[in-house]
């Protein structure tokens, strides 16, 4: 019966790929400094790379992980070092190892001659010096024409394999007989050999002998560091399972040692001598697949086929539909048991639902490990120095979901390296660190697992990114000059959108970030960027951890229904009117001294009808706080996250679509995606816009009017909004105030304080409360207008009362920039002044009587 | 590395040394040993080595070898402990007295 490999192949591959990685990240370890447990890792992951290539036959894996590991051992007995050359080498070796790897099964072929040619250097110069002049080509080893049949016939009975194995110690870096009889001690460990012997063929001195063993005698040579084209196989078990205990004899116990003895005993052949395991020939064999992972014992894991997996997690996701369908059912048909059952079976299937769920997930790790050497390399072509910190590498994400992610992250990380940090005399000169320093971190939040890329480089440069988007055409002028910085940011996720002065080899080409973008939203995710000209920028990967199953609350606004995900509600309001203010551009709700931005979905969504008010639903993200009108609220539900297809894969503001239990699709809200579009000012911002760039102001403004003059005051004020009756404004003396929260308000009219003539009163006004230092005062308005971001010239004032920070055109009209704290000092100055004035003239005039 | 011709015995002597890795000279002489009548007796001996460059063993594998085919007899006077090394190898065929 033929051996079937290809399960071996498979769990070759996925092994292998994460022992490279373990072998990359040691070399970058050494790369830093001399590092035994780096240097013993390193050729444990390449040890354990080639012994489990000779059981897949992969013998130019094999051969290629030889001269590697030939290399390393010189390394680790120091007969030579790992300077910057031999770094890349190994490096080189690695990724050339992974081509490989991955392109088993495939008729791909790679010539690595080269390569072994440099990593043989160190010994083919030593070999070369021994070797008299003249040496010619040596044969690899012997080759026996008939195998002895008593032999053969015997390994055939016990179902173990029989091998020839000849070759030139020098070839594996054996060159005394002392280092060539501790070999033989070390196959006698796993195997019997026979009638060992040498032979001398021209300038060759070979050494060969038969060997019985029950692992496969490949894996065994190479295992005690001879080469594996050394074994001519003269038998070999039939069975499958044997091979499979050849595989398992590569466990860190030294089970393989006494079975391989006890096989033997029990083929009534003498048995190898019994020698105390050397911890390095079976420590070195660890395949990372067969240790046990949280300590758990092996036989607590099974190992299933993705595909099985992805069936469970679809048929998962129907029965969720299937379920909501019959919830429905059993309302409408109001049977008690029906939904006392239905109930029930809706606990099960949720409770299946997050078992299953969890059978895909991963560690980020598996991702994580990949950066060090991406990292190192991009920063070894660009000329920098960058510090890589990563954290959360245990934070789990689905299988599907990390693989998908992979790419992307790479993309943003290059980038960082290649565009945002700085070479160090860059840095240096603007009194920053010479290293660069990039962070890449995995944190869980509400269901989402974030993935931040943060690094200390000079940030997006805003001016860059407009005038290339006029350059292209994307926006005019006037546009560009409106559109705020997250609009403006978003111009690099557009196809071909680079600012790259050059190409390099890392980047600069345009590609990428679109497709970075389309690609994590197509996983349910988003992808958000946040820039601080000189001081670094950061990438924010949000994504489900599982895919798929999310939690809505259901709204409808006219004839239209979404699904909101319910981690982005933060509460839900009957609407009162008299706290909701419509302003020239959306609305504004006074929710509990706080002015709430509302979104106008009718507007932003072109819809059809308008529904009526009630309900205001206030959306909180990490990055956006607002609210949002709708008429009728609905139920929670549970859907299967769809995504919206490749034709809306660009519209930030759906998430994805979901299906009701009666079969009606719909659309879930992307909150973050919505804040965008509608241009509003990101909560971390209100900080930090208050830093002016060059002339123009960046902060977010509360415009209001006053008889007809625009006045705009930042919204860092967090100014409380009060629409005021008749009889609210009422003297104080001579004040005129406002009651608010048990507190007497003194009232500003800026018309009157900046001299302009008093009008009266419209029968709708409002007070503005703003705190200033000690002091809170409520401003007089006539028209609450709007929130505005947008940077802004501003010109000097005018007029020389205290007060005015500057003038400027907001929505084509002219605005007085108001500097709240100077209006309010001058204001109780003047009346201290006032009162003074008052108190010497009454003082006067009663000396006077 | 001596030798030392004598009636019909060519007695070549090596040092602990002589055996230790990359010997290039020991490798080239012992090529060069003239293997001549009437000598018949080679005698290879190694005191106080415990052990044995693979190439240096190669070359007095070479130097046994021409001398067997020049008719002649060989006798190799190594440590017992060398010996062992070299029986456990299968190079116990040679004449090691």
């Amino acid at each position: 019966m033929a051996l079937d490999l290809a399960e071996f192949e498979q769990a070759f591959k996925s092994e292998s790929a994460e022992q490279l990685e373990q072998a990359e990240n040691a070399v970058l370890k050494l790369e830093k400094g001399p590092d035994p447990e780096a240097i013993n890792q390193l050729f444990r992951a390449i040890h354990t790379i080639k012994g489990n290539s000779g059981i897949v036959k992969a013998t130019a894996v094999t051969a290629l992980s030889h001269a590697l590991e030939t290399r390393l051992n010189s390394i680790r007995k120091g007969s030579s070092s790992m300077d910057s050359g031999t770094v890349d080498l190994v490096l080189k070796t690695c990724d050339r190892l992974r081509e490989m790897v991955q392109a088993l099964g495939t008729s791909a072929s790679f010539s690595n001659n080269e390569l072994i040619v440099q990593l043989e250097g160190a010994k083919t110069e030593r070999a070369d010096a021994a070797k008299p002049s003249g040496t010619s080509e040596k044969p690899a080893g012997l080759r026996i024409a008939r195998p002895p049949q008593a032999m053969v016939e015997k390994a055939r009975k016990d179902g173990i394999f029989l091998a020839f194995v000849s070759f030139d110690p020098l070839r594996a870096s054996l060159t005394t007989v002392h280092q060539v009889h501790s070999f033989l001690d070390c196959v006698r460990e796993h195997g019997m050999v026979h009638k060992p012997g040498t032979r001398l063929t021209g300038d060759t001195l070979f050494l060969y002998f038969f060997m019985f063993s029950a692992e496969d005698p490949a894996a065994l040579i190479a295992s005690c560091g001879g080469p594996v084209d050394a074994v001519q196989i003269l038998q070999a078990p039939e069975s499958a399972g044997a091979m499979r205990a050849a595989r398992d004899s590569f466990a860190p116990e030294s089970s393989s040692q006494s079975s391989a003895q006890s096989s033997l005993q029990g083929a009534g052949l003498p048995a190898a001598p019994e020698t105390p395991p050397t911890a390095a020939p079976s420590a070195m064999a660890v395949p990372a697949g067969a240790v046990p992972a949280a300590g758990l014992p092996a036989d607590q894991f099974l190992k299933i086929p993705t595909a099985l997996a992805d069936d469970l997690i679809n048929a998962s996701g129907e029965s969720i539909v299937a379920r909501n369908e019959l919830l429905l059912m059993a309302a409408r048909l109001g049977d008690r048991e029906l939904a006392a059952v239905a109930k029930k079976m809706s606990r099960l299937v949720s409770y299946l639902q997050d078992r299953i769920m969890r059978v895909r997930l991963q560690k980020m790790e598996s991702v994580f490990s990949r950066l060090p050497r991406l990292v190192r390399d991009t920063a070894h072509v660009t000329g920098k120095d960058v510090e890589l910190i990563v954290q959360g590498s245990d934070v789990e994400l689905d299988k599907n979901l990390l693989a998908a992610v992979a790419d992307p992250l790479m993309h943003i990380v290059r980038n960082s390296v290649d565009h945002g940090i700085e070479k160090a005399e860059l840095r240096r000169s603007s009194g920053k660190p010479e290293r660069g320093r990039l962070s890449v971190q995995a944190a869980l939040s509400g269901g989402n697992v974030i993935i931040t890329v943060e690094d200390d480089g000079r940030g997006l440069d805003l001016e860059r990114l407009r005038s290339k988007a006029i350059e292209r055409g994307i926006l005019s002028a006037e546009q560009a000059k409106a559109a705020t910085p997250d609009q403006v940011y978003d111009f690099i996720f557009l196809p071909g959108f680079s600012t790259a002065e050059r190409i390099t080899e890392t980047s600069g080409r345009g590609v990428g970030m679109d497709v970075v973008r389309s690609n994590i939203h197509r996983m349910g995710g988003r992808v958000d960027l946040e820039s601080r000209p000189g001081l670094g920028c950061t990438v924010k990967i949000s994504l489900p951890q599982t895919i798929s199953i999310v939690n809505c609350l259901l709204a409808a606004t006219g004839a239209s229904k979404f699904a909101l995900l319910q981690k982005d509600v933060d509460e839900v309001l009957r609407v009162d009117p008299s706290l909701l203010s419509r302003m020239e551009k959306g609305s504004v709700y006074e929710l509990r001294g706080e002015i709430l931005p509302v979104l106008d979905l009718h507007e932003m969504l072109q819809l059809e009808t308008k529904g009526k008010d009630r309900y205001l639903l206030v959306m909180g993200t990490d990055r956006y706080r607002y609210g949002m009108l709708f008429d009728r609220i609905f139920d929670q539900a549970e859907f299967v996250l769809k995504p919206i297809g490749e034709l809306f894969s660009e519209l930030q503001h759906f998430a994805g679509a979901g299906v009701l239990g009666d079969g009606e699709v719909v659309v879930i809200l992307d909150a973050d995606g919505l804040g965008r579009k509608a241009g509003l000012e990101p909560r971390k911002a209100e900080a930090e816009v208050h830093h002016t760039e060059k002339s123009q102001q960046r902060v977010t403004y509360f415009l209001f009017d006053l008889h007809g003059q625009q006045y705009a005051i930042p919204a860092g004020l967090k100014p409380g909004l009060r629409r005021l009756k008749s009889g609210d404004v009422f003297f104080q003396v001579d004040q005129e105030s406002i009651l608010e929260d048990g507190q007497i308000l003194p009232v500003i009219r800026l018309d009157r304080y900046f001299g302009s003539e008093d009008r009266p009163d419209q029968s709708r006004m409002f007070a503005l409360t703003v705190r200033c230092g000690e002091h809170r005062v409520a401003l007089i308005a006539s028209r609450i207008l709007a929130l505005v971001s947008k940077d802004v010239d501003v010109a000097l004032p005018s007029s020389s009362t205290p007060g005015i920070l500057g003038e400027g055109i907001v929505n084509n009209r002219p605005t007085a920039f108001l500097d709240v704290d100077a209006v309010v000092t001058h204001q109780v100055n003047e009346r201290f002044h006032a009162k003074a004035v008052n108190s010497d003239a009454h003082t006067a005039g009663a000396a006077h009587g | 590395m001596n030798f030392i011709r004598n009636k019909n015995k060519l007695s070549v002597s090596l040092s602990a040394a002589d055996l230790g890795e990359r010997k290039d000279a020991l490798v080239q002489l012992l090529a060069d040993v003239p293997l001549e009548d009437p000598p018949a007796l080679l005698i290879i001996s190694a005191r106080g080595a415990d052990d044995c460059g693979w190439v240096e063993l190669r070359a007095i594998l070479s130097l046994v070898e021409r001398a067997k085919a020049r008719g002649f007899e060989v006798e190799l006077r190594f440590p017992d402990a060398l010996k062992r090394l070299f029986t456990d190898l299968g190079i116990s065929a040679l004449a090691l007295t």
